[in-house]
């Protein structure tokens, strides 16, 4: 036998009063290293409960003057002799008329026993629970409202809330508690719910809590988070985003998403009449990282501008305006932990000059890459797309968006009409968007051609909700006008680069013609004459023709690379507008580009060198990305003068002198001077010696 | 040999030049021992009133093919209806013509002659231009909508008489048109002049023919005598046609008011021809100048075909004031198998028909005070009309045009 640890010294000059210091009841052993003593005596119980000093002993009080105390008991302790507690001004020595530990009690089914222990167990700080085999049944707390679970949360509504509370079951206490007020007065708590929990209790300080009507419980947990107002729902889902952060939850961080989802509550921004003074468009996610763009009236200071995301713990960094130009437009990208991906809608405050607090709330956050992408686009205006903001918030952003992109533009169909040639010397590919108005004459010119039976004409439809009308016309054309072509239909749409890499990757012929849906041929056997003279030079990696708008004026005769306005590089043709017959358009030459709109490439190079990049995104720079790459493996590009078509030019934008002024493409010509800027710079500086005349 | 002869119309619902012509030759060819057959489009509000086809017999129950229904882009010049492109294919296969002969592109489309290049690889795709519609977006007239005749047309200019096209479509127009011909193995014009037109548009020389038309009736009615004009009636000048806008009507009564108002010997105008297709602005303008010009003038109404002969007998003259460039206008040949010398406007096919001083005379188009001198110096001499009505040739039979295009049709 060994003396419990407890022991002290005995130091009190009071001797110890016989009765008193007799415990009837033996030692209790709660578990390894706990034991539970009986204070029957109700002044003995007093005067223990009220005095206690003794940090390592807890005592409760229960009932009929009774009081329970705590004690370390180490596991080999089988016998318990005496107990010295130290109070404030003396020490208590008791002994046990059974010396034995016990390892059961009737008293212990008292109805306060459960809470004397799990309160022990809160003040011990220690995981597990105290550990009794079964829990003696706890009093249901006082004042539950509901309550719900769900993915390993619990949801309770409470009229009060405990301090230091704590929520657990026979096993754990629950890792994180949040807690916040009701709008209804009250109190919601959120807890990550332990696994297989069945008996869970809710405690607090100064006995407060009991068990939680688990068996009541409902798992319309999204139902009810969905039923209450604005304010309320957004509390408590920020609360449990803080509950998913704290336990790295991914369950708990989905049931965060979810809500966000079903709520869907609408944007909110504060404005003064017509004027917007602060708004927060697009709150995103971007792999690990959430990009966040808004506007504040440019009186305003950003850092008022407090931003929460649902995960709950407000962004340390302020809104950064973007352009002196349009500083309304502000953004930020910030790493919410790993949780990013929840933040599809975020929250911000606003303390208004005159003391006023408003709330902003972004738009929920499109869930697909390509409505992610056109968010992205969508969210500032182009001016705003200055070159920092390109480098660190809308580039990464459009990166990641367009990589998730790519993978989900797939040939969904693919059709033909009439009967192409099996073995083609030239594949052209048509991508189509929106605008069939010149298939009529792109195939009348192919009917009237000798070069028809050695080439394939392969249509890539970009639309494909139009697939019915394109069928229809396709149809009936090739029949009418006794020519054929092939017809594939693409899942989505994918934009030019995605749309000719699709159809490249289905052609049969040696060479390809990648050619816009615009674009008109003027004679017949250009197709064979162009091939010809293309296949001449094994350094011609890619060629193309004259170009004209509809009036006849020169629309391309080469492209080239030039700095205007814009700290990237872009792309220009050679006498733009200038008469047909201008002289020096006349003459075949090298050229640093040609235009995608119609050029002429082997089938094997273009397929080695992996097709357009497809980091561009909707269409643009495609073309000169892929001249340069070819430049890059020692290929030289030529303008053939030789062969003129039109390109109406009407309906494709990436010309249009407004499109550099576009998101995208200033995304898009911004990427190509960080992939190529010193490549441009020295082919440039070559080109420059031979000014067009 | 066989023939498919197709214009856009049929003379039983419109007596146009081209369509009676088109009809003519077709017979012609039959009465000398050739398979030919004559294929016509309805007028578009004529619907598909057999069902299960698009065909449909014409009112005369002459064994003619009509053709009705389809979707036509009159600025395209296109068929966009593939089920009437189908019924047409279905008759070439039927019919499997030698040559097949177009005698316009309206309601037919460019898309036709690919059609019957396709189902018929051997056959001879040849192509009559009656007028402008390959070079003209202003219904084929080379009349710009600013009143002025057309030098040269292009998607530009053409733009500039029709804003309410758009320039891509008048391209797209002028490409596509480019395009088909190239499946045209012979193409004829009617006059020196719709060739010169084509020439500069750009038409191959090599496979450009003139061949003037022929004159249907030519063999059939006898010539009447030159006119005898009389003291005791005024001189009588004739329109015989349709009346619209760009046959000058309005230019030739105002030429006639003028000419009075300066005190003419007696002359007068006789209007013959139906009014039905002018505007309601043309024939109040008309009824105007009639009411001004009392007894000066006559409406002598519509008339059949064959009744012409025997109206242009009653007038000395026959007036052509057309202010466009008439290509071979069938009213000049009537006017010259009745031995009637022609006043006409100085442009075009008339001019080159009508020499001047020989066959008739030539006024400056559009012109109402050259046309008032023109009629005041008819009318001081009534005379000239019989002198120059004696030598007016014969209109060009049918037999020699025939013979023409037979050369044609066998041409490599």
């Amino acid at each position: 036998m060994s003396a419990p640890e407890v022991e002290t010294t005995v130091t009190s000059a009071r001797a110890p009063d016989q009765s008193a210091g007799v415990l009837r009841h033996p030692i209790v052993r709660l578990d390894a290293g706990h034991g539970a003593v009986l204070l029957a005596d109700p002044a003995l119980a007093s005067t223990v409960t009220s005095t206690l000093a003794d940090p390592r002993i807890d005592a409760y009080a229960l009932s009929e003057g009774a009081a329970l105390m705590i004690v370390p008991l180490p596991a080999t302790v089988t016998e318990v002799t005496a107990l010295q507690v130290r109070l404030q001004d003396q020490v208590l020595a008791l002994q046990f008329a059974d010396t034995a530990v016990a390892t059961s009690a009737p008293w212990l089914q008292h109805p306060r026993v459960p809470m004397a222990l799990a309160h022990a167990s809160l003040n011990s700080r220690r995981q597990p629970l105290l550990a009794l085999g079964n829990w003696p049944p706890f009093a249901p707390a006082d004042g539950v409202r509901q309550v719900l679970r769900a993915s390993g949360v619990l949801y309770v509504e409470l009229d009060h809330l405990p301090d230091q509370l704590r929520l657990g079951s026979p096993g754990r206490w629950a890792a994180a508690i949040e807690t916040g007020a009701l709008s209804t007065g009250g109190y919601f708590v959120v807890a990550d719910l332990p696994q297989g929990a069945h008996d869970v209790v809710l405690i607090g300080r100064e006995g407060a809590g009991g068990a939680l009507p688990l068996a009541a419980a409902s798992s319309a947990l999204l139902d009810h988070l969905s039923t209450l107002d604005a304010v309320q729902h957004i509390r408590q889902r920020e609360a449990l985003g803080r509950l998913a952060v704290r336990t790295e939850s991914a369950v708990i961080a989905s049931l965060v998403r979810d809500c966000q989802a079903r709520r869907a509550l609408p944007a909110r921004i504060e404005q003064l009449g017509e004027r917007v003074i602060a708004a927060l468009d697009l709150a995103l996610p971007v792999g690990d990282a959430l990009l966040v763009v808004g506007r504040l009236d440019p009186l305003l200071d950003p850092a008022q501008l407090a931003i929460m995301p649902p995960t709950g713990t407000p962004i340390a960094s302020p809104l950064q305006r973007l352009a002196p130009d349009r500083p309304e437009v502000a953004a930020l990208v910030s790493i919410p932990g790993e949780m990013a991906g929840i933040c599809t809608q975020v929250r911000g405050q606003f303390t208004a000059p005159n003391g006023q607090l408003l709330t902003l709330l972004s738009p929920l956050a499109p869930t697909t890459p390509e409505l992610a992408r056109a968010a992205i686009l969508a969210a500032a205006p182009p001016v705003a797309w200055t070159e920092v903001a390109l480098a660190t918030l809308f580039g990464p952003a459009l990166a990641h968006w367009q990589a998730a992109f790519v993978p989900l533009v797939t040939v969904a169909d693919e059709m033909v009409f009439g009967t192409p040639p099996a073995e083609p010397v030239v594949s052209i590919i048509v991508p189509l968007y929106h605008d069939y108005s010149f298939l009529r004459a792109q195939l009348m010119a192919f009917a009237v051609d000798p070069d028809a039976p050695a080439v394939e004409l392969l249509y890539v439809l970009d639309q494909p909700k139009d697939r019915l009308v394109v069928e229809q016309l396709l149809d009936g054309l090739t029949q009418a006008l006794g020519v054929a072509c092939r017809l594939i239909v693409l899942s989505c749409n994918g934009g030019y680069g995605l749309a000719n890499n699709h159809g490249a990757a289905l052609a049969r012929g040696t060479g390809l013609v990648l050619m816009n849906s615009d674009v008109v041929p003027t004679s017949r056997g250009w197709i064979s004459r162009w091939w010809q003279r293309h296949r001449q030079h094994d350094r011609i990696g890619a060629s193309g023709p004259k170009l004209l708008y509809a009036d006849g004026s020169l629309q391309h005769a080469g492209l080239f690379f030039a700095r205007e306005r814009l700290p990237w590089w872009i792309n220009k043709h050679y006498h733009k507008g200038y008469p047909a017959a201008f002289p020096a358009a006349q003459q075949a030459r090298a050229v640093p580009g040609v235009t995608g709109a119609c050029l002429m490439i082997d089938r094997q190079l273009f397929r080695r060198l992996g097709g357009f990049n497809t980091g561009y995104v909707i269409g643009d720079f495609e073309d000169s990305d892929l001249c340069l790459r070819l430049r890059a493996e020692g290929f030289s590009i030529h303008y053939d003068s030789g062969e003129t078509l039109f390109h109406i030019e009407r309906s494709s934008m990436r010309h249009h002198t407004g499109y550099t002024e576009t998101a995208a493409g200033r995304y898009n010509g911004w990427r190509q001077t960080q992939i190529w800027g010193h490549a441009i710079e020295r082919l440039m500086a070559d080109f420059s010696s031979e000014v067009p005349a | 040999m066989k023939v498919l002869h197709i214009a856009h119309g049929h003379p039983d619902f419109q007596a146009g030049g081209t369509e009676l012509f088109a009809q003519a030759l077709a017979r012609h060819q039959a009465s000398v021992g050739w398979q030919t057959q004559f294929l016509a489009a309805a007028p578009p509000r004529y619907r598909q009133i057999n069902g299960g086809t698009a065909l449909i017999t014409p009112p005369s129950e002459a064994a003619d093919f009509v053709m009705t229904g389809g979707d036509f882009d009159l600025l395209a010049l296109s068929q966009k209806n593939f089920g009437f492109l189908a019924e047409f294919e279905r008759v070439l296969s039927d019919l499997r013509p030698d040559v097949v002969h177009f005698h316009h592109l309206l309601m037919f489309g460019i898309e036709a002659i690919a059609v019957a290049r396709r189902v018929l690889p051997a056959a001879k795709l040849v192509l009559t231009l009656h007028d402008y519609y390959a070079l003209c977006a202003n219904e084929g007239s080379l009349k710009r909508t600013d009143g002025t005749l057309c030098a040269r047309s292009t998607p530009g200019r053409c733009l500039q008489c029709r804003p309410d096209a758009t320039l891509v479509a008048l391209r797209l127009r002028d490409l596509t048109i480019r395009a088909a011909f190239e499946l045209i193995d012979q193409f004829v014009a009617p006059s020196a002049f719709l060739a010169a037109q084509l020439r500069g548009w750009g038409l191959p020389t090599a496979r450009l023919r003139v061949i003037q038309n022929g004159h249907p009736a030519s063999a059939a009615v006898p010539r009447p005598a030159p006119p005898q004009p009389t003291p005791d009636r005024p001189l009588r000048i004739g329109f015989f046609g349709n009346v619209v806008e760009r046959k000058g009507v309005p230019v030739l009564l105002q030429g006639l008011a003028a000419a009075i108002a300066r005190g003419a010997a007696p002359v007068s105008v006789q209007i013959h021809g139906s009014t039905q297709f002018a505007p309601s602005s043309l024939q109040s303008a008309i009824a105007a100048d009639v009411e001004r010009l009392g007894p000066h003038v006559q409406i002598a109404g519509t008339y059949a075909p064959d009744d012409v002969y025997r109206r242009i007998a009653g007038v000395d003259w026959v007036a052509v004031p057309s202010i466009w460039y008439e290509n071979d206008p069938l009213v000049i040949q009537e006017a010259f198998h009745c031995r009637r010398p022609v006043l006409c406007s100085g442009i075009g096919g008339m001019a080159e028909r009508v020499i001047d001083g020989v066959y008739g005379h030539h006024v400056a188009p559009g012109d109402p005070a050259a046309w008032a001198d023109a009629i005041l110096a008819l009318a001081a001499d009534p005379s000239r009309a019989t002198t120059i009505g004696a030598q007016v040739p014969a209109a060009h039979s049918m037999a020699t045009c025939a013979d023409a295009y037979q050369e044609a049709y066998t041409a490599p």
